[in-house]
């Protein structure tokens, strides 16, 4: 639920910035820049996630999609994270907000750099999760899709402590 | 005749085909096999210059839009930040690094590569004992494959 928030307040902010001057027409005709369409796709995977629902990553999956995340030792593909929910293991009590580091694009790949923040697994419990994590997009036949990316716990750092 | 103006007619035609499909057909750099090679040759060479104290290498692989997000730093670092670090690097030249290979993918011009490494030097000669694991993200930019971003991680104790 609170990655709608963030998705609510993400769109708020675009809509924020583009009102300056423009016409509703447009802004309306704009088309998303893949910026846009990454983040939406990345708040959609994790709100899904949180009810238990991992099909929605599967199906933003590239060809070849490898990631690496920090419980396992090497990266696994689109079987092992199916199998494994996202990590989730079916749960659907996870309570997880998002917010937005870095993007950057290059042709027809893009990276995309993110913090989330668990205050409850999915089972349930209550926790205190800071990750740090990117994501590789490949633009598919026209449509972004993600190719893989590694998560790690938010490293202790002085302006952490 | 004819033929000759097929083959005009053929040569107008691939003129116009978009060189992204051309090039992704028939390029062997974009294959799973050659890439991967290319790639971490590249980034063997990478950390070689860097243990030298010689960023160069990096710096020289860099594709615009380069941005990565290194453990230290809250935020993902630029190429401005990296052509900085150059002169900064200069004498830090005792690193004593391992590197492992661990998986690689590839879609159209897109790559990511994953390796581990172990540090047991540092570049000022403090003996240390750091693993790592690390992913970049490759781009296929003007013909050549560049490092576009990534991030790496202290290697996570998993019991």
């Amino acid at each position: 639920m609170k990655n709608l928030v963030c998705a609510f307040v993400f769109t708020l902010g675009l809509a924020s910035c583009q009102s300056g001057g423009i016409s509703e027409d447009a802004v309306a005709e704009a088309p998303a820049s893949a910026e846009e369409v990454i983040w939406s796709k990345e708040l959609a995977i994790y709100e899904a996630r949180g009810e238990g629902d991992i099909s929605v990553y599967l199906e933003n999956t590239a060809d070849g999609f490898s990631a690496w995340p920090p419980f396992t030792d090497t990266p696994y593909g689109r079987d092992v994270l199916e199998a494994i929910g996202g990590g989730t293991n079916g749960g659907d009590q996870e309570e997880l907000t998002m917010e937005l580091v870095s993007f950057t694009q290059n042709g027809d790949s893009a990276i995309i750099y993110y913090q989330t923040h668990m205050t409850r697994s999915a089972d349930g419990t209550p926790v205190d999760y800071r990750y740090e994590v990117t994501h590789t997009w490949a633009n598919v036949d026209g449509e972004w899709q993600v190719l893989g990316g590694m998560a790690r716990a938010m490293p202790e750092r002085e302006e952490n402590q | 005749m004819k033929m000759k103006f097929a083959g005009l007619c053929l040569a107008a035609a691939m003129a116009c085909t978009p060189m992204s499909l051309a090039d992704e057909a028939t390029n062997p750099d974009l294959e799973y096999e050659t890439a991967k090679d290319i790639i971490w040759t590249k980034e063997l060479g990478i950390y070689a210059g860097r243990g030298e104290g010689n960023l160069l290498p990096y710096v020289e692989n860099l594709a615009t839009g380069y941005s990565a997000w290194p453990p230290h730093m809250p935020t993902p670092n630029s190429a401005e930040d990296m052509h900085a670090s150059v002169d900064r690097m200069s004498g830090m030249d005792q690193e004593e690094l391992a590197m492992e290979f661990v998986s690689f993918t590839l879609n159209g011009t897109t790559a990511i590569i994953y390796y581990q490494t172990h540090m047991t030097r540092s570049g000022n000669g403090d003996p240390v004992d750091a693993r790592y694991e690390v992913t970049h993200t490759w781009t296929y930019e003007d013909g050549v494959w560049k490092v576009l971003g990534g991030m790496a991680r202290s290697r996570p104790d998993r019991g």
